[in-house]
């Protein structure tokens, strides 16, 4: 299982990324500066630094080697995580319905919040069961999806709703932190699972937590098992 | 008590500051030549240094070292490492001036890095009056949102940001700042690059400061760097040259202000770290910084001439010589002088009336700013960047621990400063306010390690005042001595301006602790566990939150300090602790125990149910003073059924007073036949206090 995190210039976030799938999933990581390095990857990372927000930003990346490599990466039926800011990029990108804006209330929003998964047949949440309760943290001030009344009904109608919150705390539409492309592939999400792969390090708050595994095992399940996204369709 | 002076330094440190310039030019100064020294100087940050910081500072120990002074320490825990900290202390006195917090932030972290430590959390205490102006509340939100903003930048998670309200501060806004970083023991040395004639002095500026230090050290660069201080220019750099001199030549000189030539080529001295190198190495430093995003100036170039010489290539303007600016300010003491004030007239419970009704009194005092939940404060900063947050400051109640890099080392941080106290007492204070830093490290299973913060005063010419902040210096080395924790890094901080009016002392204190074994968390756990009191209860209330913002009673003395009885208490959560029967433990603090139980019952995290209380009256006390009053040496611990007994033998032990009050039960949080809250209510309240008082956060 090879991984890449994408993080925009001078980030201080794609570190925690890289330093979970590395060192706690013994994950081959690299933190990506290229389109070879987002070639080569089973599961691209587009980390959730701030500096996404600013939609120039992701436009100009999407007007580079990198942002061409991005969409085209995700043309190719592998997988790309968008997550918090990063997620925003994605939309940004064009590889997500939708997009992010600043939450309301507004102001920037560093919580634990508890999450419904609305989906399991696909590559994100395997090993979940359909109401499991996850929980992972915003780290965001603009953590809200927004989208068209039938953007957002063609998501409900294709079960490309992957969690939702139980106590929505952004003003996110239809209660949706984590939305995926119709192909599948692609998943934004407006929490942070990296923040929840260590149990031992979250026990004294939230014994036997590990919601973030959960999600980042899936995938590896997927891509080691050589599922595809023909299973998806045969699953739903 | 406003003063008339509208002078914008402090009397004393400019006048010796003069006088060390004459003396040292054998000769009247210049207007330049003064106006130089006292921007390289200001008068204000040599009061940084009272002597009775030195004091607390000199006292050996084996496990620490420190560097600048005294602004930056490590302790070396274990084979492992060190935990770095530094600190910062800004009184701001203008309300304008709270768009600024970003300055002390920047400057605290800035330390660290300089010193080669990647900083991992930040912790900011603020203490000012509750806002009563929309610019006030605006410019507290805009600080906090700035604050975090420039945390969540450089990827440090800010594990406390504490708001403690008192309205003696007017429109004073006293920010304390400490950040923590860790080396390993490989990488442990402050020293750099020992500065030679012809190095370059280059500022760098940015962003990611640290990753343009450990590519600089990765590519064997020689440097040497410094942190810098806007409210200290320079300084550091001349002191960090020895016995050799600056020739300061900016590019973009004004051979009429070259003070401000300086300042403006110094790119960004908020987020600026200095280095000196050789000549050769000045490009590396510019690729380097480049690659990072940062910004780069040279500022000069040491020379082997000791003096400082501020000007253009071709004719130097001002030149000063470098031992008048190089060695900070002896302050002369003023403790030195007998207070012969004696105790003032104490507060006794019966000047106050009793509560009519003791419902109506506990939502008072649960809507005080002071008391109510911080966990919508907290969210608006982000404790989780970094990965390495192990609790975090609302579940924590207000205390929190972090894993070390590397070896995974459990770290907790503690705040504790009542200004209410010190406003009584300074010394007591001061003693209160490590007992309780103390107290918060124990209930939480660290074993407290050491100390850092700042102590901030008011109008510094003053002897009155400066006084006051010695007392309660000396209050804080006693205390210290008698916990063994050493000071790792302190400043002290005066109002910058002769005209401002008294502010409380203020502690703005962290402690730090290790966590070798289960971390203890605060909140009720099950049905059904009994509540304990560990401690003993007196009908203290002078200084109380009850006192203060109940019945504004102002006066008084601060409650009983017993370091003996602090040691018991810390003796039972260390041996309940290791058997492993403690289910939860909260220190008592602001608003006594019926705060304690309170905050017990709502402050759960995400996903964890709020159990409500069954609580006893002691019927031998006034029931306000034993709801309410903020006696010392006292914990609030829960435990299963079975182990009640196991709790009391080790608090008969050593003669700690042990009380049975109640139970955790649901729904409801009740004191005998006098409170009786429901759950949703009292969590209502709680959560929602500081939010109302301060119109949003």
């Amino acid at each position: 299982m090879k991984w890449a995190v994408v993080a925009p210039p001078g980030s201080s976030w794609e570190s925690d990324l890289v330093a979970v799938l590395r060192d706690l999933l013994e994950h081959d990581v690299v933190a990506a500066t290229s389109a070879a390095d987002v070639e080569t990857a089973d599961c691209v990372v587009l980390s959730g630094d701030d500096s996404w927000c600013d939609a120039v930003v992701a436009q100009a990346v999407a007007a580079e080697t990198l942002g061409r490599a991005l969409v085209e990466h995700a043309g190719r039926d592998r997988l790309l995580l968008g997550i918090g800011a990063g997620f925003g990029a994605a939309c940004a990108l064009g590889l997500l319905p939708g997009r992010l804006v600043p939450d309301e209330p507004s102001g920037f929003l560093g919580r634990m919040v508890s999450l419904r998964v609305e989906g399991v047949a696909n590559p994100w949440a395997e090993r979940a069961v359909v109401g499991d309760t996850w929980q992972m943290p915003v780290r965001s001030a603009a953590a809200r999806f927004v989208a068209e009344d039938r953007v957002l009904d063609r998501l409900e109608r294709d079960g490309l709703i992957l969690l939702r919150y139980l106590r929505n705390p952004v003003g996110a539409a239809r209660d949706i932190a984590g939305v995926m492309s119709p192909t599948g592939n692609v998943l934004g999400l407006a929490v942070h699972p990296e923040n929840v792969v260590d149990a031992s390090l979250v026990e004294a708050e939230w014994p036997g937590l590990e919601s973030g595994r959960v999600l980042f095992e899936s995938i590896a399940d997927w891509v080691d098992g050589g599922v595809r996204r023909g299973s998806v369709e045969s699953q739903r | 008590m406003r003063g008339s002076k509208t002078t914008l330094v402090a009397s004393v440190p400019r006048q010796m500051l003069l006088g060390r310039l004459e003396e040292a030019l054998d000769r009247p100064a210049t207007n330049a030549e003064r106006e130089l020294m006292l921007w390289l100087c200001p008068p204000a940050a040599e009061l940084r240094r009272l002597p009775a910081a030195r004091g607390l500072l000199g006292t050996p120990w084996d496990d620490v070292d420190r560097a600048f002074g005294a602004e930056v320490g490590f302790l070396t825990i274990g084979e492992e490492g060190a935990v770095a900290v530094s600190v910062d202390s800004r009184v701001h006195v203008d309300p304008a001036a709270h768009l600024d917090f970003r300055d002390g932030i920047a400057a605290t972290l800035a330390k660290l890095v300089a010193v080669g430590v990647r900083p991992l959390a930040l912790h900011t205490v603020v203490h000012g009056r509750v806002p009563e102006k929309d610019a006030e509340r605006g410019g507290l939100r805009a600080a906090i949102e700035g604050v975090s903003a420039y945390a969540r930048g450089e990827g440090v998670a800010t594990l406390g940001a504490e708001l403690c309200f008192d309205a003696e501060y007017g429109e004073t806004l006293v920010v304390d700042s400490v950040a923590i970083g860790w080396c390993d023991a490989s990488s442990l040395r402050v020293a750099g690059r020992r500065p030679v004639a012809g190095d370059r002095l280059v500022a760098v500026a940015g962003r990611a400061l640290d990753r343009v230090r450990r590519d600089l050290a990765a590519s064997e660069v020689p440097f040497l760097a410094i942190p810098t201080s806007s409210d200290v220019p320079l300084r550091a750099a001349i002191a960090a040259i020895g016995d050799l001199g600056l020739d300061l030549t900016p590019e973009g000189h004004d051979p009429a202000h070259p003070d401000r030539a300086l300042e403006k080529a110094r790119p960004d001295p908020t987020r600026s770290i200095l280095l000196v190198v050789p000549p050769s190495a000045v490009d590396a430093v510019a690729h380097t910084a480049a690659v990072h995003g940062a910004m780069l100036a040279v500022l000069g170039t040491v020379t082997s001439e000791q003096r400082l010489s501020v000007g253009s290539d071709s004719s130097a303007v001002t030149v000063l010589p470098a031992a008048a600016v190089r060695e900070p300010l002896e302050i002369p003491s003023v403790r030195s002088e007998p207070d012969d004030s004696g105790p003032g007239d104490d507060l006794r419970l019966e000047d106050l009336p009793e509560p009519d009704d003791y419902n109506d009194a506990l939502r008072r005092m649960l809507r005080s700013p002071n008391l109510g939940s911080r966990q919508e404060l907290y969210e608006r900063f982000d404790s989780f960047v970094g990965g390495a947050t192990m609790l975090h400051p609302g579940p924590g109640g207000g205390t929190a621990a972090l894993r070390t890099p590397g070896a995974g080392r459990g770290i907790a941080i503690a705040t504790s400063g009542n200004p209410r106290f010190t406003a009584l007492d300074p010394y007591v204070g001061f003693c209160i306010a490590v007992c309780e830093g103390v107290r918060r490290l124990s209930a939480c299973g660290a074993e407290p390690r050491a100390l850092v913060g700042g102590t901030s005063f008011g109008a510094s010419h003053d002897p009155d005042v400066r006084k006051r902040a010695e007392q309660g210096l000396a209050g804080l080395r006693d205390a210290a001595l008698a916990f063994g924790l050493p000071c790792l890094a302190l400043t002290t901080s005066p109002a910058g301006r002769d005209d401002h009016g008294a502010i409380p002392v203020t502690p703005g204190l962290a402690f730090l602790g290790t966590l070798d074994g289960p971390l203890v968390t605060p909140w009720f756990k099950d049905e059904g566990d009994v509540i304990l009191l560990l401690g003993r209860s007196r009908e203290e209330i002078a200084g109380s939150e009850f006192a203060t913002y109940l019945h504004a009673a102002l006066e008084g003395n601060p409650p009983w300090v017993d370091f003996g009885a602090e040691r018991a208490v810390r003796s039972v959560l260390v041996n309940a602790i290791g058997q492993g029967i403690l289910k939860s433990a909260r220190n008592l603090g602001p608003g006594g125990l019926a705060l304690a139980v309170a905050a017990s019952c709502c402050a759960t995290p995400e996903g964890i149910t709020a159990r409500g209380a069954r609580a006893a009256i002691d019927e031998g006390m006034r029931p306000d003073a034993w709801l309410f009053a903020e006696s010392q040496s006292r914990v609030l611990v829960s435990v299963a059924r079975e182990h009640v007994v196991a709790v009391r033998e080790l608090a008969d032990d050593v003669e700690l007073p042990f009380s049975q009050i109640g139970e955790v039960s649901s729904g409801v949080l009740e004191f005998g036949e006098l409170i009786g809250l429901t759950l949703d209510e009292l969590v209502d309240i709680w959560n929602g206090a500081l939010a109302e008082r301060l119109g949003g956060i």
